[in-house]
């Protein structure tokens, strides 16, 4: 069985990265904590699984949606000064994706993740996930008012 | 403009920055205190999100009587499957009484085990997640609350903290009913001619009796307070009474039955 740290330093930019794309930045990095504490305490089961990454991203997301209802993702601003790199659009734009779309875009055009890694996390088929990223990215392209020059 | 996959990546670690061992050290002494006077990783699971972030137990308009409701009856539950995530709730204490006089037992079985036996049932109803009343059904907390000997299975589904919807699975379909913490319901039919009731009764019942004015008198132990009554009988029901009894045989409650 793996060891907890271990798991720790593999999973958590995913879930993290993940939650924080589904739920926005302040709930979603606060379900990844609550989770992986959680994991902690019950290693020795979930250590086992053949895909406890998934197992914690789907726990998260269940109590995270039972506590939350209905309230809209919340992605702030973040400063110029602080990250130059990013357009100042971009919270907003978002915020006007699917939780679904947000989290598929992010996780393969923001990390690289693989159709079937990413399938494999939220539980979905590959070719749903694919219908997710070229919706989402439609989207955010078109309120960014980027075009593609391939 | 910078290229849109660095902007991503940016963007999200900025504002959701790496998590620190610390942090999940703080969060899992807080669990293993509360441990020793919760059971289940349910519970566990739940009181992290009561300790750790006071806030989420806010929905948007306030904690209100039915989130306590829903977080009650996962109290003591375990998960029994894992995608989605369905808790099973343990059965109400056993009656310490003589029950043969309550009429006939109609018994509801636990899921068996954390394993696939549920799986034909999730892609049932998530299948035919179209006809359902919610807007995003089969996504929020599920419960099996049981199945009877016919293999017919009660599942409840919170959509909301305010609503949840019932439905009743056997062989190849399924029948729903949907409200904010309703009394009773009927489900659906079966073959040759028969319904099957839901009820729900308080958290602490033991023992529900369900009585109809034509002589028909059911008992069950609920889960909890949740039960499944499958009714022989051509035509509408009749009306009768649902009654809740404790551990002792006491009434805790009584309530009329009229469709």
């Amino acid at each position: 069985m793996t060891e907890f740290s271990d798991f720790v330093s593999q999973a958590e930019a995913v879930l993290r990265r993940g939650l924080v794309a589904r739920f926005g930045a302040d709930t979603g990095r606060t379900a990844a904590v609550d989770v992986l504490s959680w994991a902690w305490s019950r290693w020795e089961r979930i250590g086992g699984m053949q895909n406890p990454t998934g197992y914690l991203y789907r726990v998260a997301v269940n109590q995270t949606k039972r506590r939350l209802v209905r309230r809209p993702a919340r992605f702030p601003v973040v400063p110029y000064e602080a990250e130059p790199w990013v357009e100042p659009g971009l919270p907003a734009a978002l915020a006007q994706l699917s939780p679904r779309q947000r989290e598929v875009v992010v996780l393969v055009h923001g990390y690289g993740m693989s159709h079937s890694e990413t399938a494999e996390l939220l539980g979905l088929k590959r070719s749903t996930i694919q219908n997710h990223l070229e919706r989402g990215l439609k989207k955010l392209r078109t309120e960014l008012g980027v075009h593609d020059h391939a | 403009m910078r290229d849109l996959d660095e902007q991503l990546r940016r963007y999200v670690d900025s504002v959701a920055p790496v998590i620190r061992p610390d942090e999940l050290r703080d969060g899992s002494q807080r669990i293993r205190r509360l441990v020793p006077a919760l059971a289940g990783a349910v519970v566990v699971l739940v009181a992290v999100a009561l300790v750790i972030v006071p806030g989420l137990h806010q929905s948007p308009t306030g904690t209100t009587a039915s989130q306590r409701f829903v977080d009650s009856l996962l109290a003591n539950a375990t998960v029994v499957h894992e995608d989605p995530i369905i808790y099973q709730p343990q059965l109400g204490s056993a009656p310490a009484f003589d029950t043969s006089g309550l009429g006939t037992e109609v018994t509801l079985h636990a899921a068996s085990s954390t394993g696939t036996d549920l799986d034909a049932t999730m892609q049932l109803l998530t299948s035919d997640r179209d006809t359902t009343p919610a807007s995003a059904p089969w996504e929020g907390p599920i419960l099996h609350i049981g199945s009877l000997d016919d293999g017919t299975r009660l599942l409840l589904n919170f959509v909301s903290d305010r609503d949840y919807f019932w439905a009743i699975t056997s062989g190849s379909e399924f029948a729903e009913g949907a409200g904010t913490l309703d009394r009773y319901g009927e489900l659906g039919s079966f073959s040759p001619g028969g319904t099957y009731v839901a009820v729900r009764v308080p958290l602490e019942t033991s023992v529900v009796v369900f009585q109809l004015d034509d002589g028909t008198t059911l008992w069950q132990r609920p889960a909890v307070g949740h039960g499944l009554f499958p009714i022989m009988r051509y035509g509408e029901l009749p009306p009768g009474t649902i009654t809740a009894l404790d551990t002792t045989g006491a009434t805790i409650g009584q309530w009329p039955f009229d469709r």
